[in-house]
């Protein structure tokens, strides 16, 4: 990302948001500088940088990775983005997994009965 | 990728559990009304709908066996063509009895996602340290966002 974030278009599915949030989650780099994110507040990628043993760039390049899967916001100010977590595209990854277990605990419990009868 | 998976022992052995994966009338006993609608292809695969007990008409494309222990098919909602997912079902035998193992993995519409997965072994689907990672990052934002 470089320049001001945009958001997500609208192309984004749900299904290919849900594969990059589990991508971005899927590096532990990213997941603690969403921690980090999430739990200070407002931050720039010049502060995520100081506090950590990589740069500033790496840094950004990560963030931009999280505002790709909308899991981080950012607002230019001055010179600086200012980022912010964001958890609502984690949503439709737990609805998926909560509706498509369900359906299968239901149907594989059809399946038993019959072997059962 | 987002996966889930389940487990069920039966009383059956493999071959009936086959059966009841493979056989229409079996099928529409306890995934949903099962209709054959096309022949097998060069490739091994054939079509097929299935309308699930949610009410869901789904078309399905029955992928051409690995195993003689493992099932595996790619169905979408008809009205959701972007929810492609893909079903693999293993048959583990246990004596008399059989463990059915079933992944459903949630595909890429785009299809890319579904021809890396097509080469992959269930085995090296690793979404687990990715859901909780979820979790972790669910319940930190809990905290920290609401």
């Amino acid at each position: 990302m470089k320049g001001d974030p945009a958001a997500p278009g609208p192309e984004h599915t749900r299904s290919t948001q849900t594969d990059a949030v589990f991508a971005a989650l899927g590096d532990p780099t990213r997941r603690e500088l969403l921690r980090s994110v999430a739990s200070g507040g407002p931050t720039t990628a010049t502060q995520l940088a100081a506090d950590r043993d990589i740069t500033r760039q790496a840094v950004t390049k990560h963030l931009a990775v999280l505002h790709t899967a909308g899991l981080v916001t950012g607002q230019r100010i001055g010179r600086e983005v200012h980022y912010e977590a964001d958890p609502a595209p984690l949503d439709s990854a737990v609805d998926w997994i909560n509706a498509t277990g369900a359906a299968w605990d239901r149907r594989l419990a059809s399946l038993a009965a019959i072997f059962r009868a | 990728m987002t996966s889930i998976s389940r487990t069920v022992l039966l009383d059956a052995d493999t071959q009936q559990v086959r059966d009841a994966l493979e056989r229409p009338e079996l099928l529409s006993a306890w995934l949903g009304v099962w209709t054959e609608t096309g022949s097998t292809n060069d490739a091994g695969e054939r079509t097929a709908t299935v309308v699930t007990d949610d009410g869901r008409l789904r078309d399905v494309l029955r992928l051409p066996s690995t195993s003689d222990h493992s099932i595996q098919w790619r169905w979408t909602p008809r009205d959701d063509r972007s929810a492609t997912s893909e079903v693999r079902i293993e048959l583990l035998e246990r004596g008399h009895q059989t463990l059915l193992v079933v992944h459903e993995i949630a595909l890429d519409p785009a299809g890319g996602g579904a021809t890396a997965l097509s080469a992959a072994p269930i085995g090296s689907i690793s979404w687990m340290p990715c859901l909780l990672a979820l979790g972790a990052v669910i319940a930190m934002s809990s905290v920290a966002l609401v």
